[in-house]
């Protein structure tokens, strides 16, 4: 993905952060804090990032914000991306999140990145159901890395590569949004009303 | 602090001559500090004004050994990445623990974490870990590279009741409570 271009998926698009839709990304930063969950904001609007910049989801039934996406190079590791999602669970239908963490780590590898490497509190079961179903294995379990909701937790570690991820998507190209099978969320049982 | 004839003390912005010998022998694989004496302080300073770093010399028989600091992400995890680096793994044991217990009994850390490549070289230092109270939490497949060579890097984590297990085991001088 170039600096600024957006990402047009089959239900939402990849809106680079920037002045004009910060304030949605602060709403939903504002949502995020009630929540449990790693990571935060950008820490601005044109804030640069290592495979492309932080973006905006956008649903296009609703045209609603209904999460971000990030990505920064892990410390220590060139070539590393650590990819954070965020979703307001409320106002985003099954499967939105799916096409957009499908579409944003794509465009991750495009620029460059030789690893995707994803951090998921352990009570978080949806996210370790879908790593399960792509086929992905934790690699690590950091034992009460993350205080977060008043305590500590475990923080476990998945990562692929590109070739990994190749195989992930051809093996769920019919489920994705421009597949022949109804839209769902991996990992769960919920259909959308399409 | 003195355990057994090792001891630690702040690394200073004058070190360098002194611990330039340890940097030398640690394997670029496990850690890269500046070798010039600029870029060290440079270093040193940057590390210095950042929360919870505490970098230390650490001497066996008066004789420098290694030095260690910590990097932390987010204060609220109360974890902190150590870095332990030390001329020879094999006599790093005892200062390690004087420069753990040293960590939890300043700061209210929860944990501490390092990560190792997972390389010959490396190994020995790994073992260290294990000997001191660290827990293997996983490995990071070919998150390394060197060369044209991938290689996978180990976890290690260290909660502050592992320690206080550890210490009242091994070495209870060393117990926070």
């Amino acid at each position: 993905m170039s600096e600024r271009a957006q990402l047009q998926g089959s239900w939402v698009t990849l809106e680079p952060v920037t002045t004009l839709n910060w304030p949605e990304v602060q709403r939903l930063d504002q949502v995020r804090q009630w929540n449990p969950n790693l990571g935060g904001t950008p820490t601005r609007a044109d804030a640069p990032a290592s495979y492309g910049p932080p973006v905006l989801i956008r649903e296009h039934s609703t045209a609603t914000a209904v999460g971000i996406l990030e990505n920064s190079q892990m410390t220590g590791y060139p070539g590393v991306a650590v990819v954070l999602i965020y979703t307001d669970e409320a106002a985003a239908r099954p499967g939105v999140a799916l096409e957009a963490f499908a579409m944003y780590v794509s465009s991750v590898f495009e620029a460059g990145a030789r690893l995707v490497h994803l951090e998921v509190l352990e009570f978080n079961s949806r996210v370790h159901r879908i790593m399960k179903r792509l086929g992905l294995t934790e690699q690590a379990r950091q034992r009460e890395q993350a205080y977060v909701a008043g305590r500590f937790w475990d923080v476990v570690v998945y990562a692929f590569d590109a070739r990994d991820w190749d195989r992930i998507l051809s093996r769920y190209a019919r489920t994705l949004p421009g597949g022949d099978r109804r839209p769902a969320a991996l990992g769960g049982r919920r259909r959308t009303s399409s | 602090m003195k355990l057994d004839g090792c001891s630690l003390r702040p690394l200073g912005l004058e070190d360098f001559e002194l611990v330039r010998p340890v940097l030398h022998a640690v394997p670029p694989a496990l850690f890269q500090v500046p070798q010039v004496e600029a870029g060290y302080r440079h270093f040193l300073g940057r590390l210095s004004k950042l929360p919870w770093s505490l970098p230390c010399a650490c001497f066996a028989d008066a004789r420098l050994i290694g030095l260690c600091f910590m990097q932390v992400g987010q204060l609220r995890n109360l974890s902190a990445y150590l870095v332990a680096a030390f001329a020879e793994a094999d006599e790093a044991g005892v200062a390690l623990a004087l420069y753990v217990r040293h960590a939890f009994w300043t700061y209210p850390l929860n944990k501490l974490y390092t990560h190792v490549p997972d390389h010959p070289a490396s190994r020995p230092y790994a073992a260290t870990l294990t000997n001191s109270g660290f827990q293997q939490e996983g490995k990071l497949v070919a998150h390394v590279t060197a060369g044209d060579q991938a290689h996978d890097a180990l976890l290690f984590g260290l909660l502050r009741k592992d320690f206080e297990t550890w210490s009242a085991r091994h070495e209870p001088r060393l117990l926070l409570s």
